[in-house]
C-alpha cells in the first residue's frame, strides 16, 4: 500500500503543487485500480457523506464528483446553487462561515467558487476534507489529474519522450498552465508545440517553468496545419474559457481570433487536418468545447475527450477514498500499468 | 533635529545634482558625490542607518512602508543624487534602533543599509527577501477572494528569489507594488 497516499488523509487538494510528484503518481495509480475493480471499490466510501457545493454551474463537474462518490458507496449531499447566490450581498454568508458549518455535517467537500483563491479559504475553515472543482480563473486539479490520467493510459503508462501540441486560447486556459506545469514535474524529455495567436500567447511564468525544466523544449506557432504531423498529443482548449461568463473581457479579447461564429482552420481540429496526423495522436479537450473541433472528429479513433471524462470519474474516485483515509487493502500497484511497462516507478 | 540641520542636509541635494551634472561622465567624480553625502547624512543622523541606492523619489514612499512616522522620529533625506551605481538615487537617514529589513529587501531591492554609530557609518546590514508578506502589499485582482471575504489577511508569497517576485497566496496574482 503507498505510504504516500496514506499520508494524504484528512489533507485537502487546492491545488496540486502542494502535492509531491510520488503523490501524484500514486494517485493516478490508483485512479487506473479504481477504473479496472470497480466490485472491489464499491464499499470503500460506504457510510460517508461527500457535500457538493457548486457556486457555479458545472454540471459534468459536479456529475463526476458525485458519481464517483456513489461508485465508492458513499452517499451525495448537493447543495443548491441558488442558495448560494454570491451576489446577494445582505444574505450572503461567508465562505469561511458557510464551510466551518459544512465541515460538522458532512464527511468531505467538494466546492466550486467564481472567486480566486476560495478554495483556500475553505479549506482552511474546515475541519474536513476539502476538493477544489474549480476557483474561477485559477486552479482546477481534478481536471489536471483526468488530463494526465488520460495520457498515462493513452500513451503506455509513460510521460516521456513526447510531442505534445497545445492549442487555443493559451493565456486563459487554466487547465493548460496547470498540464504544463504538472508535467514538468512529472514528465521527461517532452518537448511542447504551443498553438496560438499572438495575443492568446501562453503566459511567460509557464514558459519561464519550461525554460527551467531539464530535458524540456518549446516551440510557438500560430497554425496547427504545418505542425499536426509532428505531435504525439494534441490538448484543444476553448477559445472561449468556460468559467468566464460570455459578456467577459476574455471573449472579447478573443473576438479576433474567433471572429463571431468562424474560427480559423489554423486552430480547428478537423477530419481533414487529422489526414496528415499521427494514427496515435490522442486528442484531448477539457470540454465543453466551442468550434475547435468538428463534431465529426469524434467518431476518430484518436478522439480522446471522452475518454477523458470517463477517467475523470476514476481520478475522483481515488482522490475521495485517498482524502478519506479509505484506501482499498486489495490495491496492489505493482501490477498497475504492469502490461505496458510503467514509468511512474522511476 | 534643529532648523541648522534640516538646512545642512536640504542643501546638499541642489548642489550635489549641479556637481553631478556636470560631471555625468565621470563615475569617480559621481561616487565622491555619492559618498560625500553618506558621510554628511551619517554626520547629521548622529546615530541609526542610513540607507543608499533608494529609487530616485522613492525615499517618502519607503518611510511609509517602514512605518517611519517623520514627525516622531529624526528623518534625513538626500533626492535625487547621482548614484554610485547608475542614474540617480535618494539617500535615506533615519535615527532608529531597529529598521524593517524585510520590508527594505521588498521596496527597494537593491538598497544598501549602512548602521550609523557615532555620526559614521560602521558597518552594512544585508536585506533578505521574507518569504511571506502579510498586510502590506494588497492583491489587485478584482476576482480575488481577499476582495469579498472578510477577515482575510493579505499573504503575498515569495515566488521567484531570482527575479523578487511575490504572488497573492489566494489567487497567484503577481504582487504590484
Ligand atoms: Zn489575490
Amino acid at each position: 500500500m503507498a505510504q504516500q497516499l496514506e499520508q494524504l488523509k484528512g489533507s485537502h487538494l487546492v491545488s496540486l503543487d502542494e502535492w509531491s510528484a510520488e503523490q501524484i503518481l500514486h494517485l493516478l495509480r490508483l485512479a487506473e485500480w479504481m477504473r479496472t475493480h470497480r466490485d472491489d471499490a464499491s464499499q470503500l466510501a460506504a457510510g460517508s457523506v461527500m457535500a457538493t457545493l457548486f457556486y457555479q454551474p458545472s454540471t459534468r463537474t459536479r456529475l463526476s464528483f458525485e458519481t464517483a462518490m456513489l461508485r465508492l458507496g458513499g452517499h451525495v449531499a448537493e447543495y443548491e446553487g441558488r442558495s448560494l447566490d454570491t451576489d446577494d450581498l445582505v444574505f450572503r454568508e461567508t465562505i469561511h462561515d458557510l464551510i466551518r458549518s459544512l465541515s460538522q455535517i458532512d464527511d468531505i467537500i467538494v466546492i466550486r467558487h467564481p472567486r480566486e483563491g476560495s478554495a483556500l479559504v475553505a479549506a482552511r475553515a474546515s475541519d474536513v476534507p476539502v476538493i477544489n472543482a474549480g476557483d474561477g480563473g485559477h486552479l482546477h486539479p481534478t481536471q489536471t489529474l483526468a488530463d494526465l490520467a488520460t495520457l498515462l493510459r493513452l500513451k503506455g503508462g509513460k510521460l516521456r519522450n513526447l510531442t505534445i501540441g497545445l492549442c487555443g486560447n493559451l493565456a486563459a486556459s487554466r487547465t493548460a498552465h496547470s498540464l504544463v506545469t504538472t508535467l514538468c514535474r512529472l514528465g521527461h524529455n517532452l518537448h511542447f508545440v504551443l498553438v496560438s495567436t499572438r495575443q492568446n500567447r501562453m503566459p511567460d511564468w509557464v514558459l519561464a517553468r519550461l525554460d527551467r525544466t531539464p530535458g524540456f523544449s518549446y516551440e510557438e506557432v500560430d497554425s496547427l496545419r504545418p505542425v499536426i504531423s509532428s505531435l504525439d498529443v494534441l490538448y484543444m482548449t476553448s477559445f472561449y474559457p468556460t468559467h468566464v461568463e460570455p459578456a467577459g473581457q476574455a471573449r472579447q479579447a478573443s473576438n479576433s481570433t474567433t471572429n463571431g461564429k468562424r474560427l480559423s482552420r489554423d486552430y480547428r481540429v478537423t477530419p481533414e487536418l487529422l489526414r496528415a496526423a499521427k494514427p496515435d495522436l490522442a486528442i484531448l479537450h477539457p470540454l465543453p468545447r466551442g468550434l475547435e473541433i468538428d463534431r465529426a472528429v469524434d467518431d476518430d479513433p484518436r478522439a480522446a475527450y471522452f475518454t477523458q471524462i470517463s477517467l475523470g470519474v476514476d481520478v475522483r474516485m481515488a482522490l475521495i477514498a485517498t482524502l478519506l483515509g479509505k484506501l482499498p487493502q486489495q490495491f496492489d500497484e505493482s501490477v498497475v500499468f504492469a502490461e505496458q511497462g510503467s514509468d511512474v516507478d522511476e | 533635529m534643529s532648523m541648522s540641520e534640516l538646512n545642512a542636509s536640504a542643501a546638499t541635494t541642489p548642489e550635489v545634482k549641479t556637481q553631478a551634472t556636470a560631471t555625468a561622465t565621470h563615475a569617480v567624480a559621481a561616487d565622491e558625490v555619492n559618498d560625500l553625502t553618506l558621510t554628511r547624512l551619517a554626520a547629521v543622523l548622529g546615530r541609526g542607518y542610513v540607507i543608499e541606492h533608494v529609487p530616485a523619489g522613492g525615499s517618502l514612499s519607503l518611510l511609509n512602508y517602514l512605518k517611519i512616522d517623520p514627525s516622531e522620529e529624526t528623518v534625513v533625506i538626500a533626492t535625487n543624487v547621482a548614484s554610485r551605481a547608475a542614474g540617480h538615487e535618494d539617500l535615506l537617514g533615519v535615527r532608529v534602533d531597529e529598521i524593517d529589513t524585510d520590508m527594505l529587501a521588498l521596496f527597494a531591492p537593491h538598497a544598501i543599509i549602512a548602521r550609523v554609530e557615532e555620526g559614521k557609518p560602521v558597518r552594512t546590514v544585508d536585506p533578505v527577501l521574507p518569504a511571506r508578506v502579510v498586510n502590506t502589499i494588497r492583491c489587485v485582482n478584482p476576482g480575488c477572494v481577499t476582495q469579498t471575504e472578510p477577515y482575510l489577511d493579505q499573504v503575498f508569497v515569495l515566488a521567484d528569489k531570482n527575479l523578487g517576485e511575490y504572488r497573492c497566496e489566494y489567487c497567484s496574482a503577481a504582487a504590484q507594488f
